[in-house]
């Protein structure tokens, strides 16, 4: 018995994720200079790549999480979403390994909020594998049928 | 060679590839330029607010806001003066270790010791952290009373107590 429909799951992922990118890049945008001090907080980056980051990232969060509510790009969204997200688990991960107590910078630029913990560790696996599915789904599963790029 | 990247292709796709690097390049390009638009925006360089570096040359007439790190730096330095914004209470109940009282409710009536402030040091304001913005408050206060080299400490409390032990009792004189 097949009830549950791939496709539906897909659309539902895609949409969940596109609106969370959405809005984790928000607060972001608006406060640079906080989510640089977020990001320096985990002692991972020089400062020039530090601020860069807090320039840019919330903006790829934002057209990345655009991407996929609008169903645009998908292939190259999700991708870049498993990325980042690969990227946030190593630095929660080496921050909770080196004993940091500081907040997570994932949704709020606040100095006081969500730890960098296990948690937010969990979360973002989760949605690194659901951006690895929708990623094997359209790129990899589009690739394999007759397609055009581009299209 | 060839079945190489036929194999590699399969899994990430030229298409896909070049859709990534579209995002990233328009990301690049809209997060630089809306960066120089925010009043908020930070220099990207090396002595960026919020870096682990501080550059105490930069001065401005917005409040810096400086990181945890930036924060043991400082202290370390003794080249600021911390200042907690919050009610007498919260202060007496637990204040960064030589942090002044200047609550930003009636912060006008401890004008003498805000005269008194120097110019040359970081003037660093802290709250609770969170949505507590009595320091950025203060700040802008301090700012618009003619210093230059205010900063904010926006983790506050929260992040602080975290990492560090919190003084209490009655307020430090600083030197």
């Amino acid at each position: 018995m097949n009830s549950i429909k791939l496709p539906r799951i897909e659309t539902l992922l895609r949409l969940g994720l596109g609106a969370l990118f959405i809005f984790a890049s928000f607060s972001k945008i608006a406060d640079p200079a906080g989510f640089a001090a977020s990001i320096s907080n985990y002692r991972m980056l020089p400062e020039l790549l530090v601020a860069l980051m807090a320039a840019v990232l919330p903006w790829l969060e934002l057209l990345c999480g655009l991407a996929l509510l609008l169903n645009r790009w998908t292939p190259g969204a999700s991708l870049l979403i498993v990325l980042m997200n690969a990227v946030f688990i190593v630095a929660i991960a080496s921050a909770m390994a080196r004993g940091l107590d500081i907040s997570c910078g994932c949704f709020s630029t606040s100095g006081a909020g969500s730890r960098a913990g296990l948690a937010r560790l969990l979360e973002d696996l989760l949605f690194l594998a659901a951006a690895g599915w929708l990623y094997l789904r359209a790129a990899i599963g589009l690739y394999a049928t007759p397609h055009r790029p581009g299209r | 060679m060839e079945g190489n990247c036929v194999k590699y292709s399969r899994y990430l796709p030229p298409f896909v590839l070049r859709q990534a690097l579209i995002l990233i390049l328009a990301a690049l390009i809209l997060g630089l330029a809306a960066n120089q638009l925010n009043p908020r925006g930070i220099a990207i360089s090396a002595a960026t607010p919020g870096a682990g570096v501080w550059d105490e040359s930069e001065t401005g007439a917005a409040p810096r806001l400086i990181s945890l790190t930036q924060l043991e730096q400082l202290l370390q330095r003794r080249t600021a003066v911390l200042i907690d914004a919050r009610s007498r209470e919260e202060y007496l109940a637990g204040h960064l270790p030589g942090a002044l009282h200047i609550p930003f409710e009636g912060w006008y009536e401890k004008m003498e010791q805000v005269r008194a402030l120097p110019q040359d040091k970081w003037l660093v304001l802290y709250c609770s952290g969170g949505t507590c913005d009595l320091g950025d408050l203060l700040a802008g206060e301090l700012i618009s009373a003619g210093f230059r080299k205010v900063a904010v400490y926006r983790g506050g409390i929260g992040e602080y107590q975290r990492t560090g032990t919190l003084e209490r009792g009655e307020e430090a004189r600083h030197e």
